[in-house]
């Protein structure tokens, strides 16, 4: 019958018969040996898995190291920088594993940050919370302190503000300008004198007769200061503990610092020999010496108040540069229909303080010579642009790459032919 | 099953791992690298500005001081002259005086450069005014470059005090020199048409006025039709096309005593008449009724010399200049084009080459444009063109307009426009050469055909 050879065919063969238990075998095998085994192989596994994480964790925490040094490299202009570029080139010569990269930075950031202010000795007046906000003050004093080795600016100036302001007037950084707004409204002028017929002379319209330029402020606020720091010469002591690393600090400030410090020991000196002979006349002539060697401390800070060229930041990025153009270009009102204007290309050079305002007027440098006929407007108009638009909004810390800036203006496409 | 599971997450974890090194290597070399490639010190840094705004330049101008008594008038008028004349450039803008921080008292106080800076005046006009008693009147200036902190340029000028507006003029064209690097145009004057009454029996009489339309003198009665007048280079003397004798013909006149003479006393129908750029000779159009052709007359001799000879119409030549060249309209290719060729005459190079007629060419003071009537599809156009008539701009346009001039600096051209309607009539407009800076010059009748003197001695 064939269902019962059927039957029978299958049961019989013995092969058909023996799978099922073979694969179950092979299953509990497989189980077994995966709990005998899995194990290890789980518990290399998680050991793997953890040993990753561990690295991953380091690296993290280096990051976090990294990310925690990282304001204090970028914030402060002029030292930050410095930190990267001295020990990197001798150190980091070839493609540097992640370790030892994470290591550059921080080990060299270290020891620089305490280094300023031991030697100098400069920046205790300087509270930690004042930093950011009040800049004109905050930075002002910081140049002051760092600069002369004032011992400190007595708490009772710091707290009067009226007295403060003219003496950040004189000091490099200076405050950036007003906004244009007419916060403070002009005096009234008063109801002169009626123009009197017989007073005014006839004028020589060109040169004789040149407006003055506003006094400068400068002169004035040397001797204010002058004085703050002779009576309170004694009292080092009462500067504040905390210390904070002043910013926007030129590197070699402990080398500037020192050359002031002996200046003034120089004149502490000449004015101790003074003193033997008449008492009186030693105080003023103290005063004279100390004011001098003051006044060239202040006048070294000023010719080098920029960080010094060795130590720069990365480029500006192209929205920087962008931001940059943009911003002048709002200013730069075009001199178009002129005859010739598509010729009119102009370069002017400028240079700049760290505060994003112009030091000193800007400069045709191209075309060469004294600009005549329409290249005079062409510039004057660059310059109006330059001028109007000021200050600008810039990295501080890449000040090393615009601390002198060349502008071309070339009004060739916006001229009609 | 099971070795699955385990193995995939330590391959997502090894990829995890090496993503971390290649991340922290970027982080690296991106941190370091620039670092150290840009020790020593960096070049300035170059930007390259292709673009600006285009806008009028914000001025200050405090009312000019008076210096004496009988000065007061005369100072707020000079004033307000010297700020329209600058405004009506369309190059500047001036500050209401409601937004003046600062007051000036004195001309000789220095600047308050910030109190000018807060309103963002970029350039301040301060003057005085002395009137003696003899008449004398004494105006002086300065223009001070506020942001620049710097006095660009200071000046005085003496005269009677009849004559307080030229001086005023010639205040604003100083300033409009030093800032623009042009040659102002303010101290000039225009000839032209005017005309009143209703369209069917307009009375038309020859003009002078200043560019601005002020001081308007007439210097004909409204007896005979008088067409396209010009003014010689010395603005003394004019030419025009009267129909006193019933035929179109061209007189010379001084504007001072009124004299005139006829130019060709051969009697011959003249019209669309010119001086040449040296004031001694007038070109214009002779017709004997059938063809017309331009002839130059010898003002001083009387000599007449044949320019063209076609039987097309040729007509509205202008001198280029250095007076080398002339520019001319012509139908000799059979509609009405403009031609360039030299001033003695030869070939005759066509310049004008879109579409529609070209009419009255004018060629500029600067010597690089010429400025142009188009009639395209039944409307008019004032254009300018290069002298190859290359780079054809179309500056206005409206249902009739016609008749450009340029302006003393050839940076603005003068033109006359017809309103529509039977009370309407043609007046006097300026547009500047870029096609900016419209306007409609006021003037007390209707006004046509201008034309503009050079700068006043």
């Amino acid at each position: 019958m064939p269902g019962v050879r059927r039957l029978t065919a299958r049961t019989g063969t013995g092969d058909p018969v023996e799978t099922g238990p073979k694969i179950s075998i092979a299953a509990h095998g497989a189980i077994i040996l995966g709990v005998a085994f899995g194990g290890p192989i789980f518990d290399a596994d998680d050991s793997a898995a953890i040993q990753i994480s561990e690295v991953s964790i380091v690296s993290g925490a280096e990051f976090a190291s990294l990310q925690s040094q990282a304001p204090r490299v970028t914030e402060p202009a002029a030292a930050a920088p410095a930190a990267p570029a001295a020990p990197d080139g001798p150190e980091v010569p070839a493609i540097p594993t992640p370790d030892t990269a994470l290591a550059a930075p921080a080990a060299p950031d270290a020891p620089s940050p305490p280094e300023l202010p031991a030697d100098a000795a400069v920046p205790e007046p300087i509270p930690q919370p004042v930093i950011e906000a009040p800049t004109q003050a905050d930075t002002a004093q910081a140049a002051l302190g760092g600069a002369v080795t004032v011992p400190d600016i007595p708490e009772g100036q710091v707290d009067n503000p009226v007295a403060e302001p003219e003496q950040l007037a004189l000091v490099r950084p200076r405050p950036r300008p007003a906004r244009r707004i007419d916060s403070t409204p002009a005096p009234p002028p008063p109801e002169d004198l009626p123009t009197g017929d017989t007073q005014v002379d006839a004028t020589a319209p060109d040169e004789s007769t040149t407006p003055q330029p506003d006094p400068p402020a400068r002169p004035a606020a040397p001797e204010a200061s002058t004085t703050e720091i002779v009576s309170d010469d004694d009292a080092t002591s009462a500067a504040p503990k905390i210390s904070m690393r002043p910013r926007g600090r030129p590197s070699d400030i402990t080398r500037r610092a020192q050359a002031a410090r002996e200046a003034t020991a120089a004149a502490e000196a000449a004015a101790a020999a003074a003193a033997a002979e008449t008492d009186e006349s030693a105080t003023e002539d103290t005063r004279a010496a100390q004011a001098a060697a003051i006044a060239a401390a202040l006048a070294e800070v000023d010719a080098g108040a920029a960080p010094s060229a060795a130590v720069v930041g990365p480029p500006l990025t192209g929205s920087e540069k962008a931001g940059l153009v943009l911003a002048v270009r709002e200013c730069w009102n075009v001199p178009v229909g002129v005859q010739d204007a598509g010729n009119l290309r102009v370069v002017l050079a400028v240079n700049m303080n760290p505060d994003g305002s112009l030091n000193g007027a800007p400069r045709l440098i191209e075309p060469g010579g004294t600009p005549q006929g329409l290249t005079r407007q062409a510039f004057e108009a660059g310059r109006r642009a330059l001028l109007r638009c000021a200050p600008y909004d810039l990295p501080r810390d890449k000040y090393e790459h615009w601390k002198r800036i060349e502008v071309a203006f070339d009004p060739r496409n916006m001229v009609l032919r | 099953m099971t070795d699955h599971a385990t193995t995939r997450p330590r391959a997502e974890r090894l990829v995890t791992f090496l993503t971390a090194c290649l991340g922290l290597l970027t982080l690296l070399l991106a941190t370091a690298g620039p670092a150290r490639a840009q020790e020593g010190s960096p070049g300035p840094l170059r930007l390259e500005l292709t673009e600006g705004v285009i806008e009028p330049l914000p001025f200050a101008m405090p009312r000019f001081l008076a210096e004496s008594a009988q000065a007061d008038t005369f100072a707020s008028q000079i004033t307000q002259v010297v700020r329209d004349d600058l405004v009506n450039s369309g190059l500047f803008r001036a500050i209401s005086p409601d937004a003046f921080i600062g007051r000036v008292t004195n001309f000789n106080a220095p600047v308050q450069y910030p109190d000018w800076r807060a309103i963002n005046a970029q350039a301040l006009i301060t003057g005085a005014v002395t009137v003696t008693d003899d008449g004398r009147m004494q105006v002086k200036f300065r223009l001070i470059d506020v942001f620049g902190q710097d006095q660009l340029i200071g000046r005085q000028f003496a005269a009677s005090s009849q004559s307080w507006r030229r001086m005023a003029h010639k205040v604003a064209d100083a300033i409009y020199a030093r800032l623009t690097g042009e040659q102002g145009y303010f101290d000039s004057r225009v000839v032209y048409i005017a005309e009143e009454g209703p369209k069917d029996a307009r009375r038309k009489r020859l003009a002078v006025m200043d560019y601005d339309g002020a001081n308007i003198r007439y210097l004909t009665d409204a007896s005979d039709l008088v067409l396209a007048p010009r003014f010689s280079p010395n603005a003394r003397e004019i030419i025009y096309t009267s129909y006193e004798t019933g035929v179109p013909q061209v007189f010379l006149m001084n504007i001072d005593t009124l004299s005139r003479r006829l130019i060709d006393q051969e009697r011959n129908m003249s019209f669309a008449p010119r001086f040449s750029p040296d004031g001694r000779r007038v070109i214009l159009s002779l017709s004997d009724g059938r063809q017309s052709d331009l002839y130059t007359f010898d003002i001083a001799t009387g000599r007449k010399a044949q320019v063209t000879n076609t039987p097309a119409i040729e007509t509205g030549p202008s001198y280029a200049p250095d007076g080398s060249r002339i520019v001319f309209e012509s139908d000799r290719g059979g509609g009405q084009q403009i031609y360039v060729m030299a001033a003695t005459g030869g070939s005759a190079q066509r310049i004008s080459k879109g579409q529609g007629r070209y009419a009255t060419p004018v060629w500029s003071p600067r010597g690089d444009l010429i400025a142009f009537t188009k009639i395209l599809n039944g409307r008019f156009h004032i254009g300018v063109m290069g002298t190859d008539g290359s780079n054809e701009r179309l500056l206005t346009g409206s249902q009739l307009e016609e008749g450009p001039t340029w302006s003393p600096n050839g940076r603005v051209i003068m033109f006359f426009r017809e309103a529509p309607g039977a009370q309407g009539g043609p007046s006097i407009y300026t547009v500047d050469v870029t096609g900016r800076n419209l306007r409609r010059l006021a003037t007390p009748t209707f006004g046509s055909d201008p034309a503009w003197s050079r700068l006043l001695e």
